[in-house]
């Protein structure tokens, strides 16, 4: 085998981020009547959440030490995290399942690309973010009273690398729960399972509303809260930024080794669908 | 296999709102054994009913990308009819913890009449009509769609959880917006059946209820059964 | 030269056995399935290779390994010098793979939307590409459905610009599972001409696996006849056909039956209620049409040469 340099790994990674970015993009223009309607429902559930804490709000005054604009912001983080898990890892995860049953992996495997890269970024939908999240976004932006939160340049940094790592465990953990596909021929149950933790824990209680146990666990074995609560926690200053930071480094790295050795102990074990 | 994991999906569920709630009750003087069996019981009453993620409707999506709805079309039976009875049939179990989970909220309350009970059930089956209706809508935009997003199902969901009183009691909203939170479909699928168990004896409050909707449940049928047999005919059956 | 080498080769799946599921919950069963027997054989460069067999019998999973998309269990395969299953990027350049139920082309995309990201992905330096498109979609018949979204396409169509995605590249070998199966006659007969061009004109290796006797005649040199995951044969198609596929089946429908002594007419291989199938030689075939319909009344006529399944028997019978 040709050794193979870095350039041409990343350049080749490059295409196929590029070719599946644009393929998508074409596909998401064919359907107008849907754009309209994820453009509707996810601006008014953005509306709904903030609601939903300006309901809390008129029962209590902080929860778990976050106040109203707090918790708006957090649910703005909660929002984006889950728009970009969409975009580019939620739907590809599902369509491995459905990939392994159908055979279309098969189609797959056999083109020359690297199958692992191909599959995570099978399709990147940036208009898809754009219409699920930009409008619901401005509505955050301009409920949120900025200046009353403490908002440094540095924290801001850090909270986008844990952000970026959070991403990447919760690809990961999407991924943990799709595998078994290649040896039950289902997964379904499990793949909702994920969604059940990223849409309860990850959105909806900020990380310091857990106690130690479950907050240690809900970053690191179930990592649904890096990309959320760890996120928020450390764009107000919460929790310490280096350690933060280097703790969500390791754990995105750890990640992504034991995806791989995953991949190809599950492709050992690919039956292909019979015809 | 399934099951278990099903199971467990629940229970993180219930679990995650106790949390959620000692959370926000830590600030305040919320009583949170009365929120527990409060959730205990709405939670058993959305997977009883089948509002929880909108089962039915979600299945006609996979039956449409893999081609199994031109196969059921052809069928001289009711297809979504025949849909709701195969998930009914297929999830045999959870009725089962959805049964035990209402069991215990009643048992955490404790003290109920069987005013209560009798109403509860009549709730229970309005309820039903209703969940039957948002499943069927669902499904139909999935067959003009054909879409593939997995996210849409999950923003109806949460907005249908957050109306219907699933994520916060509705006596939580304030007044304006309970108000109208009251007339709307969504709270008599869940709000209304948990909170029956509560009920005394008959008053006006609860003839209004039980009038308002019968009067959605019927609407909602009716629409949702024609356009479900409009969207049938845009419906393109593609592939083989 | 030898392009594949395939020595010894198993492939074991397990099936689990679903008999109690309360049992299933904790515990699987399982049961051990041979789907591919101790294989061996070779194919030469610019050969063109049919695997017959009934369903099931293993033909798929062999060019499943064959293409690396599954770990054989045991034994050696070598595909163009590779070992198929490293997934080795140059191998997989160097094939093509075309599967008769499943899509490779985006169901919502063109065909043409679809073939620029092969352009891309197997690096076909663009002018190559353009020529080489115009070309096949002409010889096919299909430019007009270029633009067209791959659902909106019939069968046959789609069929055709799956075959032309598998080529763009132009492989060395290229693997054709069950490529008519769906098809109507005229489609059928198009892709087949249109195989046999291409293996002759661009030396390209084709591996079919097919249970339709026609596909394999029209395209193929050399039939391998797989049953029950074992090689029962592997020979020139003239020789199968020369030696096993001599027989001809008449059936005739009737309404009634006048003439009793059915046996007089020649070999009965099936009697049915309304039909009775005859077995005979082609030259006696003649005879026993005449003479049979000149007693019976008969309605209909149908002429069938041997079924796969009986020149299996067949060839297990001479061994």
């Amino acid at each position: 085998m040709k050794h193979m340099g870095f350039k041409d790994f990343i350049s080749e990674r490059w295409q196929i981020i590029k070719i599946n970015t644009v393929e998508t993009f074409m596909l998401q223009l064919s359907s107008i009547f849907e754009n309209w309607i994820v453009l509707i429902t996810s601006f008014f559930f953005v509306i709904i959440n903030i609601l939903f804490i300006n309901v809390l709000f008129t029962n209590v005054s902080t929860i778990a030490t976050y106040t109203k604009d707090q918790m708006i912001l957090f649910s703005l983080i909660g929002n984006l995290s889950f728009f970009i898990n969409i975009a580019w890892s939620a739907d590809n995860m599902a369509s491995l399942i459905y990939g392994v049953n159908k055979g279309d992996l098969d189609l797959i495997l056999s083109k020359p690309l690297p199958s692992l890269f191909y599959v995570t970024f099978r399709k990147i939908d940036i208009f898809l973010f754009v219409k699920g999240f930009v409008p619901g976004a401005i509505a955050y932006i301009v409920i949120i009273k900025w200046f009353s939160l403490n908002i440094t340049f540095e924290s801001c940094l850090a909270a986008i690398v844990i952000f970026i790592a959070g991403q990447i465990a919760l690809n990961f953990f999407q991924f943990l729960c799709v595998i078994p596909v290649f040896f039950r021929g289902s997964a379904e149950q499990l793949m909702s399972l994920s969604w059940a933790f990223e849409y309860n824990l990850g959105r909806m209680i900020p990380l310091e509303g857990l106690d130690k146990f479950f907050r240690i666990l809900f970053i690191t074995l179930i990592p649904v809260m890096i990309s959320t609560g760890l996120t928020t926690s450390v764009l107000l200053n919460k929790s310490d930024l280096l350690l933060s930071i280097l703790f969500s480094i390791v754990v995105s790295i750890v990640f992504i080794l034991i995806k791989i050795l995953l991949w190809k102990f599950a492709l050992k074990n690919y039956t292909s669908a019979s015809s | 296999m399934d099951i278990v994991i099903f199971t467990i999906k629940r229970f993180v569920e219930v679990i995650f709102l106790i949390v959620f709630w000692g959370a926000v009750s830590n600030g305040s003087n919320l009583d949170l054994k009365t929120l527990t069996s409060y959730f205990l019981i709405s939670g058993g009453v959305a997977e009883l009913i089948m509002i929880n993620n909108l089962p039915v409707g979600d299945g006609i999506k996979g039956n449409v990308r893999t081609g199994q709805l031109s196969n059921d079309i052809i069928k001289p039976i009711s297809i979504f009819l025949a849909q709701y009875a195969a998930k009914l049939g297929s999830r045999v179990l959870i009725p089962v913890t959805s049964i035990i989970m209402i069991i215990v909220g009643i048992i955490l309350i404790g003290n109920i009449t069987l005013f209560g009970y009798l109403y509860f059930f009549i709730a229970l089956i309005i309820a039903m009509f209703l969940s039957y209706s948002f499943n069927l809508l669902l499904g139909c935009l999935y067959l003009i769609t054909t879409s593939t997003y997995s996210g849409i199902t999950s923003i109806i969901n949460q907005s249908i959880k957050f109306f219907s009183g699933a994520l916060v009691p509705i006596y939580f909203f304030p007044d304006g917006l309970r108000q109208i939170i009251e007339f709307l479909p969504f709270n008599f699928m869940i709000y209304a059946p948990t909170t029956a168990l509560l009920e005394k004896s008959l008053n006006n409050v609860i003839v209004k209820n039980v009038c308002i909707s019968l009067v959605w449940s019927l609407v909602l049928l009716v629409i949702s059964i024609y356009l479900w047999k409009k969207s049938l005919k845009k419906y393109e059956a593609y592939g083989i | 030269m030898n392009i594949i080498e395939i020595n010894n080769l198993n492939k074991q799946f397990k099936i689990t056995i679903r008999k109690n599921w309360i049992k299933s919950i904790f515990k699987s069963e399982y049961k051990i399935k041979k789907a591919v027997d101790n294989v061996s054989f070779t194919v030469k460069k610019g050969e063109s290779v049919a695997f017959l067999g009934p369903n099931g019998a293993g033909k798929t999973t062999t060019t499943k390994m064959m293409t690396g998309l599954i770990y054989p269990t045991s034994g050696e395969i070598s595909v163009l010098g590779f070992k198929p299953q490293d997934r080795n990027k140059e191998f997989l350049m160097k094939i093509g793979l075309v599967m008769g139920n499943k899509t490779g082309l985006n169901w919502d995309l063109t065909a043409r939307q679809t073939f620029s990201i092969y352009q891309k992905i197997y690096k076909i330096p663009i002018e190559k590409y353009k020529s080489r498109l115009d070309k096949l979609s002409k010889l096919l018949n299909v430019d007009e459905h270029l633009d067209t979204p791959v659902r909106k396409l019939s069968l046959g169509e789609r069929m055709k610009l799956e075959l032309i995605g598998a080529i763009l590249h132009d492989p060395e070998i290229l693997f054709l599972d069950e490529p008519t199966i769906g098809l109507d006659i005229i489609s059928k007969q198009n892709i087949r001409k249109f195989l046999r061009e291409i293996q002759k004109d661009h030396g390209i290796t084709l591996i079919l696996t097919s249970h339709d006797m026609d596909d394999i005649e029209l395209v193929c040199d050399r039939v391998l006849v797989i049953n029950n995951g074992q090689l029962v044969f592997d020979n020139t198609i003239d020789y199968l056909k020369s030696n096993y596929n001599k027989d001809k089946y008449v059936k005739f429908y009737f309404d009634s039956i006048q003439d009793l002594d059915l046996n007089s007419y020649g070999e009965i291989y099936e009697q049915k209620d309304a039909s009775i199938t005859y077995k005979v030689a082609p030259t006696s075939l003649p005879q026993l049409i005449s003479s049979f319909t000149s007693k019976n009344n008969v309605i209909d006529i149908d002429i069938n040469s041997t079924p796969l399944e009986e020149m299996i028997k067949e060839i297990y019978e001479k061994k």
